[in-house]
């Protein structure tokens, strides 16, 4: 194999990306999909991405997560958290990465790791139980990361307006809302473009190409 | 629990007994996020069944591929995989393609909105 001796393989060097056969490495880009329990995040994860959705889980334990501890895992209380994810190729350049973050307030942990470097979030809604929706808002408002509301309409839902939802829901002028079909995938698209529009926009007022439909 | 039953009739095809995967100290896993991408420095050899899971990951590995796909595929904690992938970067049998997911630029965004819209 190429270039053995080029590479100082430490984890933190950021050994480089040309420095592998196959050349370019494609940027990944990272949306998070949120939500309460239940609201259509791995629907919406699967009904975009390329590939059926991966799940990977992490065994927590109620003990610090000490490397030596490993050996007596099995004595104390253990938490499995699983966590969806899909992928799209956008081109050769850049690969969009779609996490469904764990819904239970519980796995707070995991969020903080699934949100660094994220691009934004869409928020999934349900107007049965918008409340559900409230601690994934209120993180990513904390650490300033963009997301969109997605309302999910669940058949025998009363069909509320988006107004109705920004007033209950309580998010700034700025955020879009819109109706959505998790199942869909023209649906779910339109959550993702409004989401990269979003970010655009927020990043550039000026650059934002026309108002959110 | 099922531990004690004969063994299947039909050929099983190979058989390996669960030992537990064993890393060698505690390399340093911090470097590593769901999106680092790796990719396996060689292809798997006739050592390697004896270590079903790092022989799956340089298989796996063979074009790059991120930590979250590889846990994913291999079945494993995300955690554990990370020290698995910390320990055979350490051991140079994966290479690390890329430090982080970065944020992206302007034109990345673009292109972004265009793959979208062509969906």
């Amino acid at each position: 194999m190429a270039s053995a001796d080029s590479d100082n393989v430490a984890p933190h060097s950021g050994a480089g990306s040309g420095a592998e056969p196959g050349g370019q490495i494609p940027l990944a880009v990272k949306i998070l999909v949120a939500g309460g329990f239940g609201v259509g995040k791995t629907t919406m994860v699967g009904s975009v991405s390329e590939i059926a959705p991966l799940s990977t889980e992490e065994v927590m334990t109620e003990a610090s997560m000490g490397v030596d501890d490993l050996g007596g895992v099995e004595d104390k209380s253990t938490t499995t958290v699983a966590l969806d994810f899909g992928r799209i190729t956008v081109n050769q350049q850049v690969v969009l990465y779609l996490f469904g973050t764990p819904g239970q307030g519980r796995f707070w942990f995991m969020w903080d790791e699934l949100a660094e470097g994220a691009l934004g979030a869409v928020v999934l809604a349900d107007t049965r139980r918008l409340d559900t929706c409230f601690p994934a808002v209120d993180f990513f408002e904390r650490r300033r990361i963009p997301f969109v509301v997605a309302v999910n309409r669940f058949e025998g839902a009363h069909d509320y307006g988006v107004e109705e939802v920004r007033e209950a829901v309580d998010v700034s002028a700025d955020v879009p809302i819109l109706l959505a079909d998790a199942r869909d995938r023209q649906s779910s698209k339109s959550a993702l473009l409004a989401l990269v529009e979003h970010v655009m926009h927020r990043r550039s007022p000026a650059m934002s190409a026309r108002p959110l439909p | 629990m099922d531990a004690g039953r004969a063994a299947p009739e039909s050929d099983p095809g190979r058989l390996v007994r669960p030992f537990a995967i064993g890393v060698d100290g505690a390399p340093a896993t911090s470097g590593l996020d769901l999106l680092t991408r790796v990719v396996a420095r060689r292809p798997p050899g006739d050592d390697d069944h004896m270590r079903p899971e790092r022989e799956s990951l340089l298989r796996l590995a063979a074009q790059p591929q991120s930590v979250a796909e590889l846990a994913a595929l291999v079945g494993l904690p995300l955690s554990v995989a990370k020290l698995l992938i910390a320990d055979m970067i350490e051991s140079r049998d994966l290479a690390l393609c890329t430090s982080a997911s970065a944020v992206p630029g302007d034109d990345v965004l673009h292109m972004l909105l265009d793959g979208l819209r062509a969906l």
